[in-house]
């Protein structure tokens, strides 16, 4: 029992250790070429491009964007090198650490609306997400781990778990309004509004996106 | 400097900041589960497609042992969660109760890798942390077995609430070293928490008001991205105030004007802050179940008596 202070010393020390590397900034899930293309993220290239070229660094914006994406592609590598020994370590004790938290504001959000076709083939709206008119199901599609989703489902790389959300909703649907014909599921995408054109009553344009309809007598 | 190191590790106290995390936590279990319960979310989030769940789930080694992610499973594993974590927070079990129930949770709320958040991660290291230290020596029904009181002075390391404060900062320190947008950062117009509650995702209601504060947000974010940015020196302030007995000017001067203090205060009024205007579940209330290792098991003793 002597050494047990010196081992017990050293795997606290190694526990930091893992913990420490683990929770260094990485670009962990956003390494996708498409994802940088969204207009949240050319914005942050282009804020960052003007930055720079403001310290005398001649950039352009498809330049900074190539020079992110390497570096990223760079720290991957290392971080996959250093946290190998660790994997079982996180894997099996829930020790990982992943702290993206509101890294950025998404400029370019987007709204989920389900819409029904009744039997007289008119549209209606069932749910709007935060609407408290359109509220179908909000105390499940309004939870904050269905949130974590449907956020997630916004993304155009999300199509086919977006796909098989929106074949359970129909699934719902079909069973709670047996006249209905079909539903709908999209997204509306915006910019959201700065302060002044919130006090000035101006609304940005979006538009609706990513729309996938479902006939209702297949669920039944 | 390992001499050191060893010596540092083999400090102990009263494991009464101990006690109270592994309450806070335990219960911290029981809301995380209980809340997807409440809202009818197991069948939908928890259970494989083809057993009437909406997506594709990955089980892990527990729910594949028990026959994989069906309804009765997943509810099975559900009640069990919480009942573990029920058992963690009276402190039956020791760190036996703290290990099975970080697998449970591990076997639920990771199984649906679309709907879950750091919070999850938050909650997995909190109980790792509980199997480590000695939670149960004091203020539990171990306690109570073994020494026929719920309170005990038996000693525990101090090391277990250094890493507690030290998991907690880290998480601070890293997502503010990782918040780079031009709206976060100083040369920016600080706009950040502002458009932040404008993203239908996670805002409880419509927040188009806070256009008419918005030099509030402005002040918010700036405070929100410099405190989390320099979080370890909460850390080093954590460390003179348990050392405050020693000797330097730099730990008077921390002691003296309340670095620890202001910085539980900051991350407080933050924490209120997020849980009022945003809906990411269970955060709020997981991050502040670490800021009871921030108190001193001789500053809870002084608390109890005044009560």
């Amino acid at each position: 029992m002597s050494h047990w202070p010196a081992i017990r010393a050293g795997l606290i020390a190694l526990h930091i250790l893992a913990v420490t590397l683990m929770a260094m900034p990485s670009p962990e899930g956003g390494m996708r070429r498409s994802a940088w293309k969204d207009p949240t993220i050319q914005g942050e290239l282009k804020a960052w491009t003007q930055r720079v070229n403001a310290v005398g660094v001649d950039w352009t914006q498809a330049e900074v964007e190539e020079f992110a994406w390497d570096a990223a592609r760079r720290i991957q590598t290392v971080r996959g090198w250093a946290l190998a020994p660790f994997m079982p370590y996180y894997r099996y004790c829930g020790t990982w650490q992943s702290w993206k938290m509101f890294v950025a504001p998404h400029r370019y959000p987007s709204r989920l609306y389900i819409e029904l076709e009744g039997a007289d083939g008119t549209w209606r709206k069932l749910y709007v997400a935060r609407s408290n008119e359109w509220d179908w199901h909000r105390e499940q599609l309004d939870h904050d781990r269905m949130r974590a989703a449907i956020f997630r489902y916004g993304w155009r790389h999300y199509r086919r778990p977006f796909s098989r959300f929106g074949r359970w909703v129909a699934g719902q649907v079909a069973a709670e309004f047996p006249e209905a014909k079909r539903v709908q599921l999209r997204f509306y995408k915006y910019r959201t509004a700065s302060p002044e054109e919130v006090l000035s009553h101006t609304e940005p344009a979006g538009q609706f996106q990513r729309a996938v309809i479902f006939e209702l007598e297949d669920f039944r | 400097m390992w001499r050191r190191w060893v010596a540092f590790c083999s400090r102990t106290e009263v494991g009464t900041s101990l006690a109270v995390y592994r309450i806070i936590i335990g219960l911290c279990v029981v809301l995380t589960v209980g809340w997807v319960m409440w809202a009818g979310l197991i069948d939908v989030l928890w259970v494989d497609l083809d057993h009437g769940g909406m997506s594709v789930v990955y089980p892990g080694w527990l729910v594949s042992a028990l026959g994989g992610p069906t309804p009765r499973v997943m509810r099975a594993l559900a009640w069990s969660t919480m009942g573990s974590g029920l058992l963690l927070a009276v402190g039956f079990g020791g760190r036996l109760t703290a290990f099975v129930t970080l697998q449970l949770v591990m076997a639920t709320v990771d199984i649906n890798v679309h709907a879950g958040g750091s919070y999850d991660e938050l909650l997995q290291n909190a109980l790792w942390l509980c199997v480590l230290g000695s939670t149960t020596a004091t203020m539990s029904v171990d306690c109570r077995i073994r020494s026929g009181s719920w309170t005990s002075e038996t000693p525990v390391g101090v090391w277990a609430r250094y890493l507690i404060v030290g998991q907690l900062v880290l998480m601070y320190t890293t997502t503010g070293w990782q918040k780079l947008s031009a709206y976060w950062t100083p040369g920016g117009d600080f706009s950040a928490l502002y458009y932040i509650l404008q993203q239908p995702s996670w805002h409880r209601f419509e927040m188009g008001w806070v256009a008419r504060v918005f030099w509030v947000t402005q002040v918010g974010t700036a405070v929100s991205w410099f405190w989390e940015v320099l979080a370890p020196v909460w850390l080093l302030a954590f460390y003179y105030s348990e050392t405050s007995d020693r000797p330097g000017r730099v730990r008077r001067w921390f002691v003296q004007w309340r670095v620890r203090e202001i910085y539980a205060l900051v991350g407080l009024i933050f924490h209120v802050a997020v849980f009022a205007l945003l809906d990411v579940g269970p955060f709020s209330p997981i991050s502040l179940a670490f800021y009871a290792a921030l108190i001193h098991p001789h500053e809870y003793a002084r608390m109890f008596r005044w009560r």
